[in-house]
């Protein structure tokens, strides 16, 4: 049985579905996947181009979300699933680079800010990574709504540009022209922030 | 800074925003997909101004709920068996017949999943139609139950002679006719679930009750029909639109396939030879935890999530008394033990809700959502139950809905729900409207309004928002867009 739009898509709700969870039911899994897989897919598909990869990553993340719900109960599921995703493609995606260039959008979206230093697989300090990520929510919520919106596609979903642009319906080169602002005055916050650039 | 230090990073962004953007994107999307059904929101007919009108003369209700009795002198926190309830928990407007499936749409296949494994022979399947009473669905599954007989256990212990199986609803002959069934279920919280009957109006306990493994399973998986001492596909043949004949076909067709142990003319020794290897990967694979049935009482009082201090004063608050019943369910998967435990007033969720947390030998944690409910709370309240069986909406028509003209209405369903908001009692009811639209698609759509009665008695139209102002966010209100379409059970 399914519940499904005319679209074939699973329609459950997102609280049908975390209550699921919370009655330890199986089903939840199910209707994770048939709601979120795919978009859930594409997003460690941005990050690592290859679909065994992404189905791994994918796997964890539904085991990732059985773990921990209950006790929590998500607000918004598909943010909370993208989270996680995003996480285990990300770290999967750190260790392939240390054997090998990764030809995924990832790879571009961070060339693109040419003030990363490379990996070289030592963390030799410990990175305050809490205190980063609210560095950079501020700087985000310092933003206009579109130019947070293409910061989020090309830096957190690692999007193609030409879907960013599609997304907005402007062009390729407004896109790539906002980039480029964004690139500079994050370079400029980060630094005022004492990071070391 | 590294690239990977700032991923994490990123990974560490303030989860709001990463909500705002995901639905920015929903919307973008939505906007550039001109071919959703995009309905206007509107007030609803002034029959519904009639429906008040008479529900404002309702009596105020008298205190006393289902109070509990034990069973056989033992003391535990349900309601009892041939309790009765007041009013009906749901008001049906037609009938949720077996509805025949004519669009071709095809259901995924699913594996024999291994969990608790029986060969069993079918002595029974209950007529009725039974319901979970604290579910927290917008949409309800109704359930079918079968009595079996067990012929052999290949995976548990400690089974009785008989034993229920509740599984998604369906005709009535769907596991009539076979000599036996090979059958993987869950055993459902060990004690006290409760069903409520909706046409008896009264909650009937099964002892021993199981379930297959995932409401959306339904049979396919976690049944294997035997006749004359092999399987039998015809079963597969019977209601094709349920049970995707060419995905069991696929499976079937592997000699040796590792999601299900039958094949194509498989003999019952063969099936079982198959099922015992898969057992046996399993077993190794995963610490299953696979539990002797142990009667309701010596479950509950020896539960290893009893240990905490917290834990034992929600043992305490559970306790049946005239003014409390609460729904117990107990589920064990591997290690984790979770008790939940939902207040039930005159038959109708309250939104009150205990989950008792627990490792087995590790101490449990308690959560408790939505408000406690004292004695005095449940002194005048409003009466759901009368409310919901005068609502009379069989001539109306869902106004709000601008394509309403297109939609053949199946039926309606209005369900109550109690709310507490600063400390009084609330009712509230919303309907649900289950349609076909011109394109044969099953479809429901939630009314954006809802019905709420105060401590008075009296009851009101209010829109989404202002149910929102008075009983905060709460699941029982639409989240989603009202005007989409949703998908409902095509059977």
């Amino acid at each position: 049985m399914g519940y499904r739009d005319k679209y074939g898509q699973s329609t459950l709700s997102d609280e049908s579905i975390i209550e699921l969870y919370w009655q330890r039911d199986e089903g939840a899994i199910k209707a994770t996947d048939e709601k979120y897989g795919k978009y859930l897919l594409s997003v460690a598909y941005n990050v690592l181009q290859e679909a065994e990869e992404c189905k791994e990553c994918l796997n964890d993340t539904y085991l990732g979300a059985w773990n921990v719900i209950p006790p929590q109960r998500p607000r918004v599921l598909k943010a909370f699933l993208t989270v996680i995703m995003r996480r285990k493609a990300i770290n999967l995606y750190h260790r392939k680079r240390c054997q090998r260039s990764v030809p995924s959008e990832m790879t571009l979206s961070l060339s693109e800010l040419e003030f990363l230093a490379e990996d070289d697989g030592n963390i030799a300090e410990e990175l305050d990574c809490k205190r980063l990520g609210e560095v950079i929510s501020d700087f985000l919520r310092s933003l206009p709504s579109r130019r947070r919106y293409i910061f989020m596609s090309r830096f957190y979903l690692a999007e193609p540009i030409d879907r960013i642009a599609g997304d907005l319906t402007v062009s390729r080169s407004t896109v790539n022209k906002e980039l480029a602002f964004l690139r500079s005055e994050l370079k400029k916050r980060l630094e005022s922030e004492g990071y070391d650039i | 800074m590294k690239k990977y230090e700032w991923n994490e990073g990123l990974n560490n962004l303030d989860p709001d925003i990463v909500d705002e953007y995901l639905e920015q994107k929903n919307a973008l999307a939505k906007r550039k997909d001109r071919s959703k059904i995009l309905l206007r929101i509107g007030a609803m007919a002034p029959c519904v101004c009639l429906i008040i009108g008479i529900l404002l003369a309702l009596p105020r209700p008298d205190a006393g709920l289902p109070g509990n009795s034990g069973q056989g002198g033992i003391s535990t926190p349900i309601i009892s068996v041939g309790e009765k309830l007041t009013g009906v928990q749901e008001k049906v407007y037609g009938s949720p017949d077996f509805l025949e499936d004519t669009s071709g749409k095809e259901i995924p296949g699913a594996g024999f999943r291994i969990h608790i494994v029986l060969h069993v022979r079918v002595e029974e399947i209950l007529p009725d139609t039974y319901y979970i009473p604290d579910v927290g669905y917008e949409f309800e599954q109704s359930y079918r139950i079968a009595r079996l007989s067990i012929i052999e256990s290949l995976r548990g212990e400690g089974f009785p002679e008989e034993i229920y199986l509740r599984f998604p609803y369906h005709p009535a002959d769907v596991l009539e006719g076979y000599d036996s069934l090979f059958i993987t279920a869950k055993q459902v919280g060990v004690e006290n679930y409760l069903m409520i009957n909706k046409s008896q109006n009264e909650i009937t306990y099964f002892p021993n009750m199981f379930s297959v493994t995932g409401p959306e399973d339904v049979l396919y998986g976690a049944v294997i029909p035997i006749n004359d001492g092999k399987i039998d596909e015809s079963f597969w043949d019977k209601y094709n639109n349920i049970y995707n004949s060419s995905g069991a076909k696929s499976l079937l067709s592997e000699k040796y396939s590792s999601y299900y142990p039958a094949s194509h003319g498989s003999s019952l020794e063969e099936i079982k030879e198959r099922i015992e290897a898969m057992i046996l990967e399993r077993n190794e694979a995963t610490a299953d935890y696979v539990y002797p049935i142990k009667s309701p009482y010596d479950y509950y009082t020896a539960s290893d999530i009893f240990t905490s201090d917290e834990a034992k004063a929600v043992k305490e608050y559970v306790q049946p008394s005239e003014s409390n019943s609460f729904v117990q369910r107990i589920t064990i998967n591997n290690d984790r033990v979770i008790g939940f435990y939902s207040r039930i007033i005159g038959g109708f969720a309250s939104g009150e809700r205990i989950v008792v947390n627990g490792y087995t030998g590790e101490i449990g944690n308690v959560l408790i959502e939505g408000c406690s409910y004292s004695p005095e709370d449940l002194v005048g309240i409003p009466d759901l139950g009368t409310a919901l069986d005068n609502l009379d909406f069989a001539d109306t028509r869902p106004t709000h809905l601008s394509n309403i003209d297109d939609l053949e209405i199946k039926y309606a369903v209005a369900k109550g729900f109690y709310r507490k908001s600063e400390d009084r009692v609330l009712g509230i009811i919303r309907i649900f409207w289950y349609c076909v639209d011109p394109e044969d698609h099953y479809v429901y759509y939630m009314d954006d309004c809802y019905y709420l009665y105060d401590e008075e008695g009296y009851g009101r139209v209010v829109e989404r928002d202002e149910l929102r102002a008075v009983i905060g966010d709460d699941f029982i209100i639409a989240s989603f867009k009202h005007d989409e379409p949703r998908g409902f059970p095509e059977y």
